[in-house]
């Protein structure tokens, strides 16, 4: 034992104890801001923190969480904030908290500072699920669908610009299709300049020709002519089926060659249709209006909210695996693997948060969260999330939730705003909603459930008494006066979205009361420039494809023409030459015939001449 | 300073009375420190037997330096393994979850992260070096006090330097440890 070292060791304990005292809140006060901002990819910033560690007392005196989405936007603050840590639990490295009282909760205010953070947050590579999957389809949608570039072409179709950036793709197909019916074109030319078969047949017609029946005067010269004339049809027995073997060979890659040709009309349709997507023009009608109104802000508040809830969802699954994915964190940092023993303390558990706060349209809110734990398995219990508020005016609002992940993990929201005031509300930024609402009131009801495999959704909003602020000197152009027409004409406004996700599809419903009006008004406005627009794309792929296809039919024409020429000259020679033999073989015959007859008369009146003298 | 010190503090030692044994412990303690995360409440526990049992500090000091830049030259290298090696322990050997469980439940061990994958690993390597290294430091101290000390004054590069002014200052500079 060293005293030395002792006392030094005391010296340096209580320097510990001092600096704790002096430091541990600015610490806790950057770690807690630190985690926070790394969970919610913006900056989180508390003030004022205290933090008692004789009394594990905590309270800080304001917090800000910053939208991610909107940097200079807070999603949550909140004021005065105060609880107690557990110590028993403390030891044991579990933060155990029995109840948290918030004050002065509100959330979309402004922010003096952006929010945003430099350091770029390394997202973890997650397996896809439902939520992501989701995410991924409502953003491709609003990236594809022509609908969501309707204010372009209420400018103006700038079908000129358009062209400039076509991609027409049929050309090269057709020079690539060309170059592989060549390759095939000229293995047939091979073939037919390697057969021989004219030589053949003129070799075989000249032997045919050679045997002449008619100065064949004894038997055996005609038999032994015809034995000749029998090798020569053997011979064209095996050039005709060669031959009926190359007419099928050529039959086959010619039909295949039709059928390649076949494709380049559907060729050209796709590069129009290509030609169509790029230029984004719309098809006006009832279903796509509700999307070119409300699209952009359903889909980008769905994403947001299924984002928040997939955080929730990733970090509670990170807390439950006892055998976790290995992971690739940074350097020298690790990886936490959270070890659990039946029926122990979980790493996290804050049983209780009192809320009470307004929200920026001045409803005095309060509610609870109970159960925020890092494993939920371990308390068998979901968290539980509980608002509600009111304003003397009748105005109202519940917001109740559950994030279960007990068993696969489930979500549940649901939230209702009855009676809201909606002075000054801007709902869309589309061209076709672009005043905000001066005067009315909304009840506004969603409800989400989220499952392991697959989501379900509806919103349904129903504005009354409905004034639309029109701005002192409104416009005055075409489109601007239609909107300005159908919206002085509705008092109320309807409003339904559904959207329902699984492994395979998300399908997205918007329904609207404007939608029958907005898409008869706007067909009359825009719906002929775009025709127009459509027409002169049309052209212009035609141009740049017609001459082209022409060139490559005439091409496959006159192959094909030559090559069935070639093919049906030696199946003609091959007829001739089967004929000649044919022909040959009865003359043959015939002279045989005749030879035998000859030699049969010639015995019978041998035979005659012997008998007469035999009877004399 | 501080390295010139704990140096000058090192030949000191090497060249005292201390006996091996105490220079080997004051290394190997050093060590632990030095490839292992700093902030991590085992290493407070070295600390204290630094502290409070006769080993040599300054060895300790120049363990710690030596390890932390070892790991941080080829921290490409051995983050990995330690990564690897700490998950493969807290994860695929089955028979040692108890273990883990209990130290993870445990008032104070707890906090001892001995369940990131980085700490353990690492702190497991170190423990995997603490016979060899002991024993190695050891027998150099011997060796050194035996022979290398001795050829080492002897060397006429060392005798032009203990004349230079440098030497003088560093001589006195290596008095302030004293």
């Amino acid at each position: 034992m060293r005293w030395k070292g002792i006392i030094l060791l005391a010296v340096i304990i209580g320097i510990v104890v001092v600096l704790s005292l002096l430091l541990t809140d600015i610490w806790l006060e950057r770690q807690f801001e630190s985690l926070g901002s790394a969970i919610v990819g913006a900056k989180v910033e508390i003030d004022d923190l205290d933090f008692s560690l004789f009394g594990l007392h905590m309270r800080w005196d304001s917090l800000q969480v910053t939208n991610p989405k909107n940097t200079m936007k807070n999603i949550i603050t909140s004021g005065r904030t105060d609880f107690d840590l557990d110590l028993l639990p403390l030891l044991k490295k579990k933060f155990i908290v029995e109840n948290i009282q918030m004050t002065n909760v509100t959330s979309g205010t402004d922010r003096s500072t952006d929010g945003k953070i430099d350091k770029k947050v390394k997202k973890e590579e997650a397996k896809p699920n439902i939520l992501t999957k989701t995410i991924d389809r409502l953003q491709a949608d609003i990236a594809d669908a022509p609908a969501w570039q309707l204010d372009d072409f209420t400018k103006k179709v700038n079908v000129d610009s358009i062209l400039k950036f076509l991609h027409i793709t049929s050309p090269a197909k057709l020079d690539s299709l060309q170059n592989d019916l060549k390759t095939t074109y000229n293995q047939w030319d091979s073939t037919f300049a390697a057969v021989g078969w004219e030589q053949d047949f003129r070799y075989l017609e000249s032997r045919v020709t050679a045997i002449k029946p008619a100065e064949l005067r004894t038997l055996d010269g005609l038999q032994s002519a015809y034995t000749t004339l029998n090798q020569i049809n053997d011979k064209v027995d095996s050039l005709e089926a060669f031959v009926t073997e190359t007419r099928q060979g050529l039959a086959s890659d010619l039909g295949a060659t039709t059928a390649k040709v076949g494709m380049v009309d559907d060729w050209i349709k796709s590069d129009f249709q290509n030609a169509l997507e790029q230029a984004k023009l719309p098809a006006i009608n009832k279903e796509n209006i509700a999307r070119f109104i409300f699209g952009d802000k359903v889909i980008s508040q769905a994403t947001q909210i299924l984002g928040m809830v997939n955080t929730v969802r990733s970090y509670s699954e990170k807390f439950k695996s006892d055998k976790p994915k290995k992971e690739k964190p940074p350097r020298f940092k690790g990886q936490t693997i959270y070890f659990t023993r039946q029926r122990s303390l979980p790493t996290l558990w804050i049983k209780n948060i009192e809320l009470s706060g307004h929200t920026t349209r001045g409803l005095q809110i309060g509610g609870q969260l109970k159960h925020i734990v890092s494993n939920q398995k371990l308390i068998n219990e979901p968290t539980n999330l509980d608002i509600h508020g009111q304003r003397s005016d009748g105005a109202n609002i519940s917001f109740l939730g559950e994030f279960n992940y007990l068993e696969s993990p489930m979500e549940n929201f649901a939230l209702t705003l009855g009676k809201m005031p909606l002075d000054n509300l801007k709902l869309s930024s589309s061209p076709l909603l672009p005043n905000a609402i001066e005067k009315g009131t909304g009840d506004l009801e969603i409800k989400l459930d989220i499952g392991s495999e697959s989501l379900a959704g509806g919103l349904e909003f129903i504005a009354g008494n409905i004034n639309f602020d029109f701005g002192e000197t409104p416009s005055e152009k075409p489109l601007d006066k239609t909107v300005r027409k159908i919206l002085s004409s509705k008092s109320t406004l309807d409003l339904n979205v559904s959207l329902k996700s699984d492994n395979d599809n998300t399908v997205l419903g918007l329904d609207s009361n404007l939608d029958d009006l907005f898409a008869n008004e706007l067909k009359k406005i825009i719906g002929e420039e775009i025709q127009q627009a459509r027409a002169k794309i049309e052209a212009e792929v035609d141009k740049q494809v017609t001459r082209r296809k022409k060139e490559f039919h005439t091409f496959v024409t006159a192959k094909t023409a030559a090559l069935e020429a070639e093919m049906t000259k030696y199946e003609n020679m091959l007829n001739e030459q089967k004929a000649q033999v044919e022909e040959k073989k009865k003359e043959l015959e015939a002279r045989i015939e005749e030879e035998k007859q000859k030699a049969k008369d010639s015995i019978q009146d041998e035979a005659k001449k012997r008998l007469k003298g035999l009877f004399d | 300073m501080v390295v010139l010190k704990i140096l000058s503090k090192l030949f000191k030692a090497l060249r005292s009375n201390e006996s091996p044994n105490q220079l080997a412990w004051g290394f190997v303690l050093g060590m632990i420190i030095g490839l292992t995360p700093l902030w991590n409440l085992h290493n407070l526990v070295v600390i204290v037997l630094i502290l409070i049992f006769k080993v040599n500090a300054a060895m300790a000091g120049v363990a710690f330096i030596l390890f932390d830049i070892i790991v941080f030259a080829f921290l490409p290298l051995l983050d990995p393994l330690f990564h690897s090696l700490g998950y493969w322990l807290l994860v695929d050997v089955e028979w040692l979850r108890p273990l883990w469980v209990f130290i993870s439940t445990t008032p104070v061990l707890a906090w001892c992260n001995f369940n990131n994958t980085v700490v353990l690993g690492s702190f497991v390597v170190a423990l995997l070096l603490v016979v060899p290294l002991y024993f190695f430091t050891k027998w150099w101290v011997v060796q050194y006090r035996d022979k290398i000390d001795a050829r080492i004054q002897k060397w006429k590069i060392v005798q032009i330097l203990k004349s230079t002014k440098l030497v003088q200052l560093y001589n006195k500079i290596s008095q302030l440890g004293d």
